[in-house]
């Protein structure tokens, strides 16, 4: 048996004038009146059937019922199996039934036959069909429906369905959900802060430690060569770029983690789930303080090194208001000396 | 009076500055990466509670 036969073992296309295999029974063209005769009270019997099924709301008795009087019955195994799945297959049935349909619709018209015995086959190949989809249809939602019923049921309905120690359970946890939040919000706030100040910090001693490695390129030649200078600049950009990873990760999670943490659904979150969240939080930033800290003692070691940088600058400059003063003497000696000269001169 | 610093002990502060420099720059990309783990485990443990809550939700319905 092939799949379309499993799917609709009945009225795959068929109409009154082929030949039609039914579940059970070959069927021979409806010219001969007494098949034809059993066919229609084959397919009115199966009809009927449809007619009178009604889903009982259990969902496996109703599935097994519905393939089991369609002539699906090869399904049953399988879904026990749970080697498919019911819901899918009366899907899958659905949509073949649908396109059938349709096609066994287009069929007719082009048969367009005036004759009544045609047009009551033609109704009743046309109504299995569709009521095998209302009975799926109705199986699928009455499946639904149940499940919502389930839902409300259960010990963590939704707020508007419970009790008032349900809603209070509700509200305790909604603040909670809620105080995470503000910690998350408050928590990056500070954390994109304290980087940008510890960014502002390392550009200080960056420029200062720059200013002291070019003034001393003379004096150290063999170390501050322009490689040198090249290496540590390339080190820049590696901690700048380090800098903004982590801002834009502050930023980033900031809005992420709180979005994800709206989309929860309160009612469903046990407080054990939501005291592991609040753990997180507080794991979460703790390990980005604890980067802080770590991050400001590098500064602090950096910035005792770069204090420790001979400071050529101030050399030259204490240099050159020495030289400046002897330029003073000398020069006021020259006019003391041009002076006496000039004296000399006139006397 | 300060001593004279020697030219000696000039050079080994540069090149203690630019030890910091370098233990600076490999501390700042390694706390980045652990803060960027930190964040996807809490992201990581979010997703796999609204997976529970969902199985929860599901299994209910069943």
């Amino acid at each position: 048996m092939n799949l379309s036969e499993i799917k609709n073992p009945d009225i795959s296309l068929q109409s009154p004038e082929t030949s039609i295999k039914h579940a059970d029974i070959e069927v021979a063209p409806t010219s001969q009146p007494e098949t034809h005769f059993a066919l229609e009270n084959t397919a009115s019997e199966r009809l009927e059937n449809l007619n009178s099924f009604q889903p009982s709301g259990d969902n496996e008795k109703d599935i097994e019922a519905f393939l089991t009087m369609t002539g699906r019955g090869i399904y049953l195994d399988e879904i026990k199996s749970g080697n498919i799945d019911s819901t899918s297959i009366l899907s899958e049935i659905k949509d073949f039934q649908t396109n059938s349909l349709s096609a066994e619709s287009k069929f007719h018209k082009v048969l367009d036959s005036k004759d009544p015995e045609f047009q009551n086959k033609s109704r009743i190949y046309q109504e299995i069909p569709k009521r095998e989809i209302e009975i799926i249809e109705s199986i699928l939602n009455g499946n639904a429906q149940e499940d919502q019923m389930i839902i409300k049921a259960s010990d963590e309905r939704p707020l508007e369905e419970q009790g008032d120690e349900g809603s209070r359970e509700n509200q305790e946890k909604n603040e909670r959900i809620r105080q995470i939040n503000e910690r998350i919000e408050s928590g990056f706030i500070s954390a994109k802060e304290n980087i940008l100040a510890m960014e502002r910090r390392y550009d200080e001693l960056f420029g200062t430690a720059t200013e002291k490695f070019s003034s001393l390129s003379e004096r150290f030649p063999s170390i501050i060569t322009p490689d040198f200078i090249t290496n540590i600049d390339q080190k820049n950009k590696m901690v700048k770029s380090a800098y903004a990873k982590m801002f834009v990760i502050y930023k980033k999670s900031d809005e992420q983690l709180q979005s994800m943490i709206q989309s929860l659904p309160v009612e469903y979150l046990s407080i054990e789930q939501i005291d592991l969240i609040d753990r997180s939080v507080d794991k979460l930033f703790d390990t980005i303080t604890s980067g802080e800290e770590k991050i400001n003692d590098k500064l602090d070691y950096l910035e005792s090194t770069i204090q420790r940088i001979p400071d050529l600058r101030k050399a030259t400059e204490e240099s050159f208001e020495v030289q400046d003063i002897k330029s003073e003497i000398e020069e006021s000696d020259l006019v003391g000396n041009k002076n006496d000269r000039e004296i000399n001169l006139h006397q | 009076m300060n001593e004279p610093i020697s030219q000696e002990l000039e050079e080994k502060n540069i090149r203690e500055a630019v030890a910091a420099f370098d233990d600076f720059m490999s501390t700042i990309s390694e706390i980045s990466t652990t803060h960027q783990k930190a964040v996807d485990e809490f992201n990581g443990e979010l997703e796999k509670n609204k997976i529970d809550t969902i199985k929860k939700q599901l299994g209910d319905m069943r």
